[in-house]
């Protein structure tokens, strides 16, 4: 009985996560630019994976192996922000964003306010 | 209980293929980096259902260095696309400094 519902909690979290890969997908194809794909793309890498590594450690119960996937989270949750501050960065200083997309624009006036070499 | 499975596995396969439609798609370089990085989500997401529906843990080590090693493909393009266009822009001009 107990096996049972923790196997449909497990299933409702993988779930879960499989939905938010999909909104991923559907996201990364029908924003505008890179700046919102880099919002919708970064749903599954962290929420996803969390709930996903939840399931497996509920469908795994009672031996779940807590340890290596608290481990795998800890990763993903350092390096998924290093990836998304990088990759936002190049692209606002090379030009690859839509301006007319952004509501409030700071670093524009940051980076002319010393001459753009920051 | 197999519905939720059946769901749970078209739902990656269709995330990875949208992911690959941008990949196609581009426009830029940047872009394709991004998608390649949800396709590894996918990916990992896929295997872990793999783990979690056999509940076989010898998949878990791979889940470890693939949620290590993801994000060096999309820092290396954009430190990549970062230091072409100030070669460009030093080539062009002379005095660009904009990394």
């Amino acid at each position: 009985m107990t096996h049972q519902v923790i196997d449909w909690i497990a299933v409702g979290c993988l779930l879960t996560g499989a939905l938010l890969s999909f909104a991923a997908g559907v996201g990364l194809v029908r924003f505008p630019d890179l700046l919102s794909r880099m919002h919708t793309a970064a749903k599954p890498q962290v929420l996803g994976l969390i709930l996903i590594l939840i399931g497996i450690g509920l469908r795994m119960w009672p031996e779940s192996h807590v340890g290596v996937l608290v481990l795998i989270a800890l990763f993903q949750i350092l390096t998924v922000p290093v990836a998304g501050h990088i990759a936002g960065r190049v692209a606002y200083r090379t030009g690859r964003v839509r301006h007319d997309l952004i509501a409030v624009d700071d670093l524009q006036a940051e980076l002319e306010g010393d001459g753009g070499t920051r | 209980m197999t519905l939720a499975w059946i769901a749970i596995g078209v739902l990656l396969g269709a995330a990875s293929l949208l992911a690959v439609v941008r990949l196609m798609r581009g426009p830029t370089i940047l872009d394709r980096a991004l998608s390649v990085d949800v396709l590894l989500a996918s990916a990992i997401a896929g295997i872990g259902a793999y783990a979690a529906f056999h509940r076989e843990p010898t998949a878990l080590p791979a889940l470890l260095v693939l949620s290590l090693l993801g994000f060096l493909g999309s820092v290396s393009v954009s430190r990549f696309v970062a230091r072409r266009q100030v070669a460009q822009t030093t080539e062009e001009s002379g005095k660009g400094e904009r990394g």
